[in-house]
């Protein structure tokens, strides 16, 4: 993985320092609030209700054994002993205070971490599908360009004050695990019929109020020119994005209003004037920040097929394991490797959660199993990325007898949450209880299994940090004034990756409590519809939203006439 | 008579007085909702009754909105030709338009208002007066320019910035000046040096500073 260099190291030494002197001037009234806010936003610090919260970043998902104990002591000297992994591939500290952040940004930069850009209306940390650089279906490892692109963005001057935030995501696979339709750019890599690296260039996606899918502004760029269009589209961005309302501020909006082959043309015009200029890649420069990221020395591992047979072998007398091996165990370029997933959705606990001791477990299991690498997911995941084959069940025993063995992934309990009304200051609705309550009623495992691959996504609020338009069910937190019910809409169909498409909405909110049961009217349509080997998502699009629609509000309207009669 | 913090770090007393619009005139937060941070780009910086009744000092340089020289330009223009009438643009005001009304190398000053910090919309205008239609003339950061933001503007093509009258006291500002030094290997290109950090320098992935 990157590592600095003395020019990085110096810049986040720099950028904490400079934090250190705002925050003393803030905290003399120097800085208004007003003044601060921007600061330090930038910085990852949020006001949230009951404290700061303070979004570390991790760049592109990537973490070494070193830096995850570093986090983990941030957050037991300067926390309460837990972090939250974000769907944006962060961790979230949600009760430092305010005085204490310089000394942590100072122990963050002593471990080659920083909170640049996490926040506030700039270009945003990166993110890449979690199996970068190790998915068998990969064409071109992303991380080094998501490199170059944190490097280039971090305090870029010219893009320092956008009308809003700006988020990137990456992949070179085939495979779309980035979620690149849904982020103001996504950048698909991948090999032309000459073997050339050329980049799929899509803006002006986005969630929250509005939600859009992005539209492709370059189909074929030479991986050369990705600086330039890059600055190109942010410029345009900057100089015609509106300012005039946050909520319309979005580079989604700017392609809605002028359309793509507006947008496309105004880039287009920009980048020709900035085609070939100084920050036009080079072989020499790449090839230096994809040294980084050679493979790890992987061993000969014989046959896989051996292996395989031995695994199975154990899988007898263990059904946990079994089932984590289907679940968790992913496919990996390198034979005789695998990527594995450590799940962060364990029943009781808030999706994402992880305790100081439990990152401390997990750095200690990469140094054993994967070469002290470690994976975050916008899946609110840890991954495992380069374990040997034929040492997965020892992982599995490792990670089982510290409760990350969960075999859930994909399933509907491998639900994605954000922290909600219990901490985050703009959230309407509690979102982890109705993740718990969830996780209860479908705590069966077979019925989990036979159920299948299904996004869950809940999100407190219309900022949809949980993605929930993205989700095959998505839920909502929706404000009733006056209401002291905690209300919800649940939304159907929507979809991550390369078909990527938004939820549709089933009709009105509802309480609370009554979501499992509506959870459960939904799985029933789907398996009463569902032909062999369909997925959730297949039904859905086969039947409909209509069946579903039919079922929740239908049984509802004969209960409520039935209720009028009686 | 205003000071001025510039790029070489001198704090320097102007003899260009600042013409800003009448406060009514200034961007006002929307009723509802989140917002109303400024007008969007394209938008008019201001009605024409307030370029009407605009007054303009009688003597001395001043800095007259662009807006207003584009409208009132037959009063002005002598003292445009004595040097003496320099020119700012709202951050709504696009530089293409500056550029195809202006001779930019007879203008003997620019200024671009930062509405709000928050407004970047004047670094991506600088970048271009600068990079692209080659002004080389004075350029200053008017309007809510920040100490925290004074690195960037520089960096950005900017030479002179005026922080709002009294935002700062003098220690401040030196105090500002001292931080500027914080950032000297930026990563990427800009006005000040459009070399990306690794054609400015050797990157050996040998020489690290931390083991991780």
């Amino acid at each position: 993985m990157y590592r600095y260099d003395a020019y990085d190291q110096a810049l986040v030494d720099a950028r904490a320092a400079q934090f250190r002197d705002q925050t003393r001037r803030y905290l003399a009234g120097e800085l208004t609030e007003d003044e601060f806010r921007p600061l330090r936003l930038q910085n990852g610090l949020y006001v949230q209700r009951h404290a700061p919260m303070l979004r570390i970043a991790i760049p592109y998902g990537q973490l070494s054994s070193a830096q995850l104990r570093a986090l983990a002591r941030v957050a037991r000297v300067y926390d309460k002993g837990y972090g939250h992994f974000s769907t944006r591939q962060n961790l979230q500290l949600n009760w430092p205070r305010i005085a204490d952040v310089p000394d942590i940004l100072a122990d963050l930069a002593k471990a080659g971490m920083h909170a640049i850009q996490t926040s506030g209306s700039c270009i945003r940390s990166i993110a890449a599908d979690h199996l970068a650089g190790i998915a068998a279906d990969e064409e071109v490892d992303p991380r080094p360009f998501a490199e170059i692109l944190r490097q280039w963005s971090s305090l870029h001057p010219e893009f320092s004050q956008l009308p809003r935030k700006f988020k990137f995501a990456v992949s070179g696979a085939k495979k779309d695990r980035a979620a690149l339709r849904v982020h103001d750019v996504g950048l698909a890599f991948y090999k032309d019929g000459a073997g050339e690296i050329k980049v799929r260039v899509l803006a002006g996606g986005g969630l929250g109020r509005t939600p859009a899918l992005a539209v492709t502004l370059h189909d074929a760029l030479p991986w050369q020119q990705l600086l330039n269009y890059c600055e190109a589209i942010l410029r345009v961005y900057n100089r015609y994005g509106r300012r005039d309302n946050l909520y319309k501020a979005r580079i989604k909006i700017l392609a809605q209003s002028l359309g793509a082959q507006k947008l496309r043309e105004q880039v287009n015009a920009e980048w020709a004037h900035l085609q070939d200029g100084p920050s036009t890649l080079t072989g020499e420069e790449l090839a230096r920040v994809s040294a980084f990221f050679a493979p790890p020395p992987y061993e000969a591992t014989g046959e896989e097929a051996a292996t395989l047979a031995r695994l199975q072998s154990l899988q007898a007398g263990q059904p946990g394991f079994a089932a984590w091996l289907q679940r968790c165990v992913h496919p990996h370029k390198q034979p005789g490797y695998r990527a594995v997933t450590l799940s962060l959705k364990r029943a009781g606990r808030a999706p994402g959660d992880v305790t100081s001791d439990e990152m401390e477990a997990i750095a200690d299991l990469a140094d054993r199993y994967s070469f002290g690498l470690i994976r975050s997911t916008h899946t609110q995941n840890l991954i495992l990325g380069e374990a040997r084959l034929d040492t997965l069940f020892d992982l599995w025993l490792d990670a089982h007898a510290r409760g990350l063995a969960t075999p859930n992934t994909g399933l509907l309990t491998d639900l994605i949450c954000c922290p909600g009304g219990d901490l985050c200051g703009l959230a309407n609705a509690r979102s982890v209880p109705l993740a718990w309550a969830v996780q209860e009623r479908f705590a069966d495992p077979a019925r989990l299994s036979d159920l299948g691959d299904i996004d869950l996504n809940i999100s407190g609020c219309i900022n949809s940090c949980s993605h929930h338009h993205i989700g095959h069910i998505g839920i909502l937190g929706v404000d009733k004034e006056g209401s002291a019910q905690e209300w919800y809409q649940v939304a159907l169909g929507g979809n991550q990756g390369v078909d990527a498409s938004l939820g549709e909405i089933i009709g009105r909110a509802v309480p609370a409590e009554e979501i499992p049961g509506i959870l459960e009217t939904i799985l029933a349509v789907y398996l009463d519809a569902r032909q062999p080997g369909e997925r959730f998502i297949d039904t859905f699009r086969r039947i409909g939203i209509a069946p579903f629609k039919a079922r929740i509000y239908g049984a509802r309207e004969r209960k409520d006439q039935e209720a009028r009669h009686a | 008579m205003p000071e001025t913090l510039r790029a070489d770090g001198r704090i320097v007393e102007e003899d260009w007085i600042l013409v800003p619009y009448p406060p009514s005139n200034a961007p006002r937060p929307k009723a509802t909702g989140k917002a109303g941070l400024a007008r969007n780009t394209g938008e008019p910086a201001a009605p024409a009754e307030v370029l009407a009744d605009l007054a303009v000092p009688a003597t001395g340089k001043v800095i007259v909105p662009f807006a207003l020289w584009q409208t009132r330009r037959a009063e002005l223009q002598a003292r445009f030709d004595a040097g003496d009438l320099a020119l700012w643009l709202d951050a709504c005001e696009e530089v293409e338009t500056l550029r195809d009304a202006v001779d930019l190398a007879a203008v003997p000053l620019l200024a671009l208002d930062f509405p709000k910090a928050g407004d970047g919309r004047a670094y991506s205008s600088a970048a271009l007066l600068r990079g692209r239609f080659h002004y080389r003339g004075p350029l200053w950061a008017i309007g809510d320019v920040q100490r925290d933001y004074f690195a960037f503007m520089f960096r950005c093509g900017f030479d002179t910035l005026l922080p709002r009258a009294g935002r700062y006291t003098r220690a401040q500002l030196i105090d500002a000046v001292a931080s500027l030094g914080l950032f000297p290997h930026p990563y990427q290109g800009a006005v000040d040096d459009p070399l990306p950090l690794w054609r400015r320098v050797r990157r050996s992935p040998e020489a690290h500073a931390t083991q991780q």
